[in-house]
C-alpha cells in the first residue's frame, strides 16, 4: 500500500530525515513513534505533499506521490489529520465533512449525502450546525476522522489524535480509530500516548534522530535496546 | 433540497425575526421612491451602490479572507469603461459595463497569482493591492483616453433602458442598482452553500494549509474569488458613471474609496452576507442625515469617519464582529433570557405581570 524508500530531508543545514523506509499495509494501523524532534511530523508533512523531500521516494499503490502538492496528494487517497486546530474554530462541522467528500462525487446532493452517512457513523450528526470551537475536543478529533473517512482514503494520517485526552476519551477515540480500520484504510499514526499505541498498532515504526531506529509489534520494538536509549536515556540500559 | 438547506441553517426566533426583516428591508426598498421626495431616491440609489460596493468586496475580503485595496481598480474601471466605451465610442452600454467587468475580473485574477507566486502574507497583500489601486489611479490621471485630470463627460443624448440612462426621473437607476444587487446577492448565496469553489473559501480563509490537503487548489481558488469579486464590483462602478454622467480619477479611483469598501463591510460584519450591506446603507443613511442639519458638504465626509471611528471602537469594546453579528448576539441573548423568564413565569404569575 504505502512504500516509503530512502526518503531525506534537511532544512538548511540540519538534517531532519535519513535514509527513512517503511511501509503501511492496508486494513492495519502502523504507528510511527518517537520522542520529540525525531522527524514524525516531518515526515508525516512529506508524505501529505506539505513538503518535498530531498532524496527518495513515497508510492502508494505503485502510484509515485513524490513532490506533488497537498491537493493533489488528496486527490490521489491521502487524508490526513492536524495537530493544530486552534485556527479553524469558525469552522462549520458539516461543510467539513462535505468539503472532504467532494473526492468521491462532485455532486452538491451526493456531497451532503455522504458527509450525513459519515457524521451519523461517527454519531456527531447533533453537531452538524456547530462551529468546531464549540465543541468538545475530543468531538473535533472525531470529526477529524469523519472527514477523513468522508474521502474514502486509501491512507489516513493521524497526526496526534489522542494529545489533549482525558483516558476515557482516549478510549472513545480508539474505537473510532478502530472502526476506520476495519473499513481497509491503511492507517499511520503518529502518537505518544501509548494507551492508543498498544491498543491499536498493528505495525510500530521508531524514529529517532530523523532515522528509523526500530520496527516490528509492540512488543518487539519494546524489547529494543535502541528504543529503550531514545526514549529514557543511556542510564536505563545499565 | 429546500429540507436539506434548512437542515444546514441554524433556525429559530433569531432566524425568523432576521427573514421577517429581510422580507420588510426588501418590499420597503421595492417602493421606497414612491413614497419619499424626489430628491431623496438618488440617496437611496447611493446607498444601494454603497451596499453593493461592500458586498462585492468582502467576496474576496470576507467569504476568502483577502485583504484587497485593489477593488477601488475595478470600481474605477467599471465607470471608466462605459464612459470610454459607452459616451466616447458610442458602445451599447450593457455591452461597456460587461466588458468593465471582465477587465476588473482578469485583473483580480493577475493580481492574486500575482501575490500566491510571492506567497504574501494579509498585510503585504493590502499594500500590495493597495500599490496597484495608486498605480491604475496615477495611469486615469494622466492618459489622454481616461480625460487625464479632467476625467470624462456624457454628452450622449438617447434615454431608455437600452441606454440605462434617464435625465429627469433617478428612479429608473434606482430600481436598475436594486436589482443587480439582489442578483448579486442570490448569486454569492448560491455560490457559497451550493457549489464546491464557494463552500471552500472558509476553509481558505481559515486555514489555508488544512484546505489544501483537504484537496481545495487554494490558489485557483483565491484567484476566482479576486476575479469574481472585482468583476461585480465594476458594476456599481459603472451605475454611479451612468447616476453622475461623468467620472475622472478624483471621483472614481481614490484609495480613500477602496478604504470605505473595506471598513464598511468590516463594522457591518464581513463573516455576514448581510453586514456589509446594512453598513453600506446606514452610511448613506448617515451621511444624508448629517446634510439635513446644513453641515456643509466637506465636514459631512469629516463628521461620517468620526462616526466610522466610534463604531469601529464600540464593536471592539463590545468584542464582536461587526454590527450584524453584534445584532445577532443580541437577539440570541434577548430570546434565551425570555425562554428562561417563560419557565419561570409558571412558577409565579406575579413577576410576569411587573414585567409586563
Amino acid at each position: 500500500m504505502l512504500e516509503v524508500t530512502d526518503l531525506a530531508k534537511s532544512f538548511g543545514g540540519l538534517s531532519v530525515l535519513t535514509d527513512v523506509s517503511f511501509s503501511a499495509e492496508a486494513g492495519e494501523v502502523t504507528a510511527l513513534i518517537g520522542p520529540n524532534g525525531a522527524g514524525k511530523s516531518t515526515l508525516v508533512n512529506l508524505i501529505s505533499g506539505y513538503l518535498t523531500p530531498d532524496a527518495g521516494t513515497i508510492q502508494l499503490d505503485k502510484t509515485d506521490l513524490t513532490g506533488k502538492s497537498a491537493a493533489k496528494v488528496f486527490e490521489m487517497g491521502v487524508s490526513r489529520t492536524f495537530q493544530v486546530s486552534g485556527n479553524t474554530a469558525e469552522l462549520n462541522v458539516f461543510e467539513c465533512v462535505s468539503m472532504a467528500a467532494y473526492r468521491q462525487s462532485r455532486d452538491f446532493r451526493e456531497v451532503n449525502r455522504i458527509a450525513e452517512e459519515q457524521l451519523r457513523s461517527f454519531d456527531l450528526w447533533r453537531y452538524r450546525d456547530r462551529r468546531l470551537g464549540d465543541i468538545p475536543t475530543a468531538m473535533v478529533r472525531v470529526v477529524d476522522f469523519a472527514r477523513g473517512m468522508a474521502a474514502n482514503p486509501k491512507l489516513l494520517l493521524l497526526d496526534e489524535v489522542m494529545a489533549g485526552l482525558t483516558p476515557a476519551e482516549v478510549d472513545v477515540v480508539i474505537e473510532q480509530v478502530r472502526a476506520c480500520r476495519a473499513t481497509g484504510v491503511a492507517i499511520v499514526m503518529i502518537e505518544h500516548v501509548l494507551q492508543a499505541v498498544t491498543a491499536l498498532a498493528d505495525h510500530v515504526v521508531v524514529l529517532n534522530n530523523g532515522q528509523i531506529v526500530a520496527a516490528g509489534s509492540m512488543q518487539e520494538v519494546s524489547r529494543s535496546d535502541e528504543v529503550r536509549e531514545a526514549y529514557l536515556g543511556r542510564a536505563a540500559l545499565h | 433540497m429546500t429540507s436539506l438547506l434548512s437542515g444546514l441553517r441554524p433556525s429559530g426566533p433569531r432566524h425568523a425575526i432576521n427573514t421577517v426583516l429581510v422580507v420588510f428591508g426588501l418590499a420597503f426598498a421595492f417602493v421606497y421612491p414612491f413614497v419619499v421626495d424626489p430628491a431623496m431616491v438618488g440617496v437611496g440609489f447611493i446607498a444601494l451602490i454603497y451596499a453593493m460596493r461592500n458586498f462585492t468586496w468582502n467576496i474576496a475580503g470576507g467569504l476568502a479572507g483577502l485583504l484587497s485595496l485593489a477593488h477601488v481598480a475595478g470600481f474605477g474601471i467599471g465607470a471608466f469603461a462605459v464612459a470610454i466605451l459607452a459616451w466616447e465610442h458610442g458602445f451599447n452600454v450593457w455591452l461597456a459595463i460587461l466588458i468593465g467587468m471582465a477587465l476588473s475580473g482578469i485583473l483580480g485574477v493577475v493580481v492574486s497569482l500575482i501575490m500566491s507566486r510571492f506567497g504574501v502574507n494579509a498585510f503585504f497583500f493590502a499594500l500590495g493591492t493597495a500599490a496597484l489601486s495608486l498605480a491604475v489611479s496615477g495611469i486615469a490621471a494622466s492618459w489622454s483616453v481616461t480625460g487625464q485630470v479632467d476625467g470624462l463627460q456624457n454628452h450622449t443624448s438617447g434615454e431608455g433602458f437600452m441606454k440605462l440612462q434617464w435625465f429627469l426621473d433617478p428612479k429608473p437607476l434606482y430600481y436598475v442598482a436594486l436589482v443587480a444587487l439582489i442578483l448579486i446577492v442570490v448569486l454569492t448565496v448560491w455560490m457559497t452553500r451550493r457549489t464546491r469553489f464557494g463552500r471552500s473559501l472558509p476553509f481558505i480563509r481559515e486555514d489555508p494549509d488544512m484546505a489544501a490537503s483537504m484537496g481545495i487548489d487554494v490558489i485557483r481558488n483565491q484567484a476566482l474569488a479576486m476575479g469574481m469579486s472585482m468583476a461585480l464590483t465594476a458594476i456599481p462602478g459603472s451605475l454611479i458613471a451612468q447616476y453622475t454622467s461623468f467620472v475622472s480619477y478624483e471621483s472614481v479611483l481614490t484609495l480613500e474609496i477602496g478604504i470605505l469598501m473595506l471598513v464598511g463591510a468590516i463594522i457591518g460584519g464581513s463573516s455576514t452576507l448581510a453586514g456589509p450591506i446594512v453598513a453600506g446603507i446606514g452610511i448613506a443613511a448617515l451621511e444624508e442625515g448629517l446634510r439635513s442639519f446644513d453641515v456643509t458638504s466637506s465636514s459631512v465626509s469629516s463628521i461620517t469617519q468620526i462616526v466610522y471611528a466610534a463604531v469601529v471602537i464600540l464593536i471592539l469594546r463590545l468584542g464582536a464582529d461587526g454590527i450584524v453579528p453584534m445584532w445577532n448576539a443580541l437577539l440570541d441573548r434577548l430570546f434565551a433570557t425570555r425562554r428562561g423568564e417563560g419557565e419561570r413565569a409558571q412558577e409565579s404569575d406575579e413577576k410576569e405581570t411587573t414585567h409586563a
